[in-house]
């Protein structure tokens, strides 16, 4: 959990911040031709480590192409579960298909790119990586494709509204980090801040969480925010309306995509 | 009081000595940005290392490390509220101790934070946004080479970029130059140190710097994949306020 420990590594790393600073203005100007290159001897005075070198020591990657193929969603985050548990897999990248030459195995050339779909796949990946989801939970047999209009967290609170509404005073880090709109900075802050003080809904914002989604989850100090009953189909409704208005960068309907183009 | 320091981090440091020590400040100003209120008494201050130091550590052990490294990212940011943000930060930090880092969402934390956050996201961009080019320099042992960078960065973050650069470009020396701010980093053999630059001062550039930019430029245009092509995600990553100055952008 990268970010959430970052703050402490942030202390460690700090030691003497102020003091590693040698590059504070100085008042004399500067020759240029003090700034000589550097001799070979010098490079070679180096010690050479001593330890075996492991193999691939930053860990390894892979990438999958998505849309090439027909497998399913469901398959692909599978994949990738077994390759980060079984593999320690440092990451895996999706590529969405770009057709470059016509097969009778392969899609048509005039296929647009699936970039909405990898774009959630990335989200389901990070749900896996940082915030404790299991490939299951996020599809199964019976929907084995991601909603392309909602991400896949809010998707899974929706078929999980038995869960909330979560208080956020004191739900654990496990439960926080399930509520659509709350990452994991947000976490890291709620668990901080509310060791010294409640948390009412006004800090949520300044503290980072999403509200428009996160509003529907949540109660904090006993009260909900949302605006009706947690319904499905309602709430459903919201959060796609929510998420066009404000996503620009990503074209929910593929059909308009491909227009762009052709 | 109105406090003026001379712009000097250790300057404002003595500030906050004096705010604790004799009179409470009401603000605290940058010597040549100040003007005058009527009936509002004022006073220099003088930088004391003794009294900086002291302030210094009395921040680090008494508040926390992570503050002490808040008020100097504040320190360096642009903004003109940057002095009451720290002073009003420090205040508080005072008085809760180590607890003010959790407070995320006090209006002076969050001011603090936000302010704060700015200025290291753009030490980080621009470790990534610095575009070298090649100047030949003529000294005594003949013609040398000099990689030079030129930046306009909001805030004041030359130093931030320090430690990247020279662990870098160990074997080559280097200058980036702050343009706002009329300064230079000059870094050579790993050690590296700020000072003021005039930019008329500066050598010509070398006669295959047109050439390498030119394949620079091709390059980028030419490994762009055309059905990737989204230029919301690109101002995003790299803002437009960079853009003059990157080879890729300009010619």
């Amino acid at each position: 959990m990268k970010q959430i420990t970052e703050t402490i590594a942030d202390r460690k790393q700090l030691g003497s911040a102020f003091h590693s600073y040698p590059g504070r203005p100085s008042t004399a100007g500067c020759d240029i031709r003090y700034l000589q290159p550097m001799g070979a001897e010098e490079f070679a005075l180096e010690p050479r480590k001593k330890y075996k070198e492991r193999f691939a020591p930053a860990g390894q990657s892979s990438q999958m192409i998505i849309g090439a193929a027909g497998e399913s969603d469901r398959q692909i985050i599978k994949t990738s579960e077994s390759l980060y548990q079984g593999f320690k897999m440092k990451r895996v990248y999706y590529s969405a298909y770009i057709p470059i030459i016509s097969s009778p195995v392969l899609p048509p050339l005039m296929t647009a790119p699936p970039l909405v779909r990898e774009h959630r796949l990335y989200q389901s990946d990070w749900l896996m990586r940082f915030y404790g989801f299991q490939a299951d939970e996020i599809l199964d047999d019976e929907n084995p494709f991601l909603d392309l209009e909602m991400d896949p967290k809010a998707a899974w609170a929706l078929r999980n509204l038995h869960l909330f509404p979560v208080e956020i005073n004191k739900a654990s880090k496990e439960e926080l980090l399930r509520i659509p709109g709350v990452g994991t900075v947000s976490v890291g802050r709620i668990l901080r801040q509310r060791r010294v003080a409640a948390i009412r809904f006004e800090d949520l914002k300044k503290i980072g969480v999403v509200l428009k989604r996160a509003k529907y989850f949540i109660t904090c100090c006993g009260r909900y925010y949302g605006e009706s009953e947690l319904d499905p189909i309602h709430l459903r409704n919201c959060l796609v309306k929510g998420e066009e208005k404000s996503n620009h960068l990503l074209p929910i309907n593929d059909n308009v995509q491909l227009s762009m183009f052709y | 009081m109105d406090y003026l320091y001379d712009g000097s981090f250790e300057g404002f440091l003595c500030c906050i000595y004096l705010h604790y020590y004799e009179e409470k400040a009401t603000g605290i100003y940058p010597q040549d940005l100040y003007q005058n209120k009527l009936l509002q008494p004022w006073r220099m201050v003088e930088t004391d290392e003794a009294r900086a130091e002291k302030v210094y550590e009395a921040i680090g052990s008494k508040i926390s490390e992570l503050s002490l490294k808040r008020v100097y990212y504040l320190f360096l940011s642009n903004s003109e509220e940057k002095e009451k943000i720290a002073l009003d930060y420090l205040r508080l930090g005072f008085r809760m101790g180590s607890k003010v880092d959790s407070l995320h969402s006090h209006p002076v934390v969050y001011n603090a934070q936000q302010l704060a956050q700015k200025v290291s996201k753009e030490a980080h961009l621009l470790t990534g946004l610095v575009r070298f080019s090649v100047l030949e320099v003529d000294s005594a042992e003949g013609v040398k080479e000099l990689l030079y960078s030129k930046i306009e960065p909001d805030h004041d973050v030359l130093e931030l970029l320090g430690e990247h650069f020279s662990d870098r470009f160990k074997g080559d020396p280097f200058l980036i130059h702050d343009a706002r701010r009329g300064k230079a980093l000059y870094s050579a053999n790993g050690q590296w140190y700020i000072a003021p630059l005039d930019e008329k001062a500066l050598p010509d550039q070398s006669e295959q710097e047109k050439a390498y930019r030119r394949m620079w430029k091709t390059y980028f245009d030419t490994i762009a994949i055309e059905q990737r092509i989204n230029p919301a995600c690109q101002k995003r990553m790299m803002p437009v306020r960079y853009w003059k100055n990157l080879t890729e952008m300009r010619l």
